[in-house]
């Protein structure tokens, strides 16, 4: 218990300070932080409105409108998921510097969940602002949620979805014990991931036998079905099908984490790789 | 003359370099083909998934787009294989590290951005080439010997769009060090180049063709074999692509004068 409440207390601690230096550039803030996700659901738009020219033509059970308020809510959504920028792990471990924290009595994963709380608060505010925004400027655009509940469920995915995105970073990071550079792993991931999680593509109009297998993984349920949901495309008994798939997920990742560190840091001598 | 001969010679050293350095780096040489293969994949899967709902996207068949992400992948590829560098440079500019390019054993713009060459990059050139030949395969005449002419001058253009493209967004950095801009530009226009042009509002389609030629990449070299730009048309565009990478190298060139060691 005494061992919990010394990792909370060092997680608000780190927590405040990843905060203080996210936010202490203020153009690299705008940059990375508010644009990040935005500029490829945007191009797409472009792309759905050349194929659905005719008012009634349609996608897959999508209008023109009904694909613009997808693509919104999948950037939303895709910004508040963890993402490798937030984690510097695998420089920490080529360049030797990670034996450091090491040394302290403190657990190393309370640190890098410090960026992930601090990673959803930035955005989650960001968000926040956003969605005030395209509320009061875009109401024609801006996809409304079919209930209250449904956008808690949603968001309940989302969450669960960007902790497991946490994971899967924390694990090809730790990979850098073993692999000299991990960033094409890193954007190999990104770009599956984007693709699997339907940010560009509603999953719902890909072959379903493609469709069938992504259900399984949890991209899915961390940005299109929750976007389905709150747009009440999907029926709410999905969520606790959802929620079943991410926490398996969360506790297999949670064992590949715990193993790849503990074998990484049996390999680890200081001195950087 | 002499001059082009001494830079094939530096590229040639850089070549070799790139093969010794990734002989050091074996498991990142799988990993960076296996990392283009995805993004190969992730592409054309969009697309086979749209022409699923569709006969076509801004006038663009299915068998159009796939000559459209065959150049994609090439040009992306020659970026990778020789211009990876720039993807530093903001950080390098900071750090005030650019001092060996006073030096000038070249000229400062191609020691800087072709200076690591990607031997990884070569395979999956090759991958895209296979994607660009096979996609070809059902445009007639593209095989004959006037359409590998116009393949070769479609790549020169979007190899020529790519090294002018990766010079001009470098400049932002001269102006606002460490803004990490280039970086931002060129996620930005690669964004935009991911699909044919003619999907964008005609203002936004004429920048993209003109000031900030990221249609040179994919779009019109696509346009130009595929016959949906005649060659006179392909001949201005061309001729304003070089003249405007010219002048974008010229501009490196100055803003460099003002570079100190310790900039940053």
């Amino acid at each position: 218990m005494s061992s919990l409440l010394r990792d909370l207390r060092l997680l608000g601690i780190a927590f405040v300070y990843e905060l203080r230096k996210v936010t202490a550039w203020r153009a690299g803030f705008v940059v990375r932080e508010l644009m990040r996700s935005m500029w490829r659901p945007l191009v797409m738009i472009f792309v759905y409105r050349a194929m659905l020219l005719e008012p009634d033509a349609r996608l897959g059970g999508y209008d023109f409108p009904g694909l613009v308020g997808y693509l919104i809510l999948a950037a939303s959504f895709e910004k508040l998921l963890f993402h490798q920028r937030g984690l510097d792990l695998a420089d920490q471990i080529f360049q030797g510097y990670v034996t450091k924290y090491l040394t302290m009595p403190v657990r190393f994963f309370v640190l890098a969940l410090a960026r992930f709380v601090q990673h959803i608060a930035v955005q989650g505010f960001v968000l926040a602002v956003l969605w005030i925004l395209g509320w009061l400027l875009l109401p024609q655009w801006w996809p409304q949620p079919h209930s209250a509940a449904a956008a808690l469920s949603a968001l309940t995915l989302v969450l669960l979805g960007s902790y497991c995105a946490f994971l899967v970073c924390f694990v090809v990071n730790v990979l850098a014990f073993w692999l000299d550079v991990i960033w094409t792993l890193s954007a190999m991931a990104s770009f599956v991931f984007s693709f699997a999680a339907g940010v560009l593509v509603p999953v719902s109009i890909m072959p379903e036998w493609l469709a069938g297998t992504l259900r399984w993984m949890f991209p899915y349920w961390a940005v299109s079905a929750p976007v389905e949901l709150f747009l009440g495309r999907l029926d709410p008994s999905a969520l606790s099908h959802g929620v079943a798939v991410l926490l398996a997920w969360i506790v297999a990742l949670e064992l590949v984490r715990e193993l790849a560190w503990r074998r990484g840091l049996g390999r680890h001598v200081g001195a950087g790789v | 003359m002499g001059a082009l001969l001494h830079h094939l010679r530096l590229a040639r050293e850089f070549a070799r370099v790139g093969v010794i350095r990734k002989s050091q780096f074996r498991v990142e040489f799988l990993t960076q083909v296996v990392m283009d293969t995805a993004w190969y994949l992730v592409h054309i899967a969009t697309f086979e998934i749209l022409f699923a709902h569709t006969d076509s996207i801004a006038g663009w068949t299915q068998s159009e787009v796939r000559v459209f992400l065959g150049f994609l992948f090439l040009s992306d590829a020659f970026w990778m294989i020789w211009l990876g560098q720039c993807w530093h440079f903001g950080r390098e500019l900071k750090d005030g590290v650019l001092d060996s390019l006073r030096l000038r054993p070249g000229a400062p713009v191609f020691v800087y951005f072709f200076q690591r060459f990607s031997l990884e990059a070569c395979i999956n050139g090759a991958m895209a080439l296979g994607w660009l030949l096979y996609a070809l395969a059902d445009v007639p005449g593209a095989l004959g010997i006037a359409g590998i002419a116009k393949l070769v001058w479609a790549l020169a253009l979007a190899f020529w769009a790519r090294t002018a493209l990766s010079v001009l967004f470098t400049i932002a950095e001269f102006r606002a060090v460490n803004s990490d801009l280039s970086n931002l530009a060129w996620e930005v226009s690669m964004t935009l180049a991911d699909r044919p042009m003619d999907v964008f509002p005609l203002r936004m389609r004429q920048l993209l063709t003109s000031l900030i030629p990221v249609a040179g990449l994919s779009t019109l070299p696509a346009a130009l074999v595929l016959g949906r730009i005649s060659p006179f048309e392909g001949l201005l565009h061309s001729a304003w692509i070089f003249a405007l990478g010219l002048g974008v190298f010229a501009w490196w060139r100055r803003s460099f004068r003002h570079y100190a060691s310790a900039l940053g």
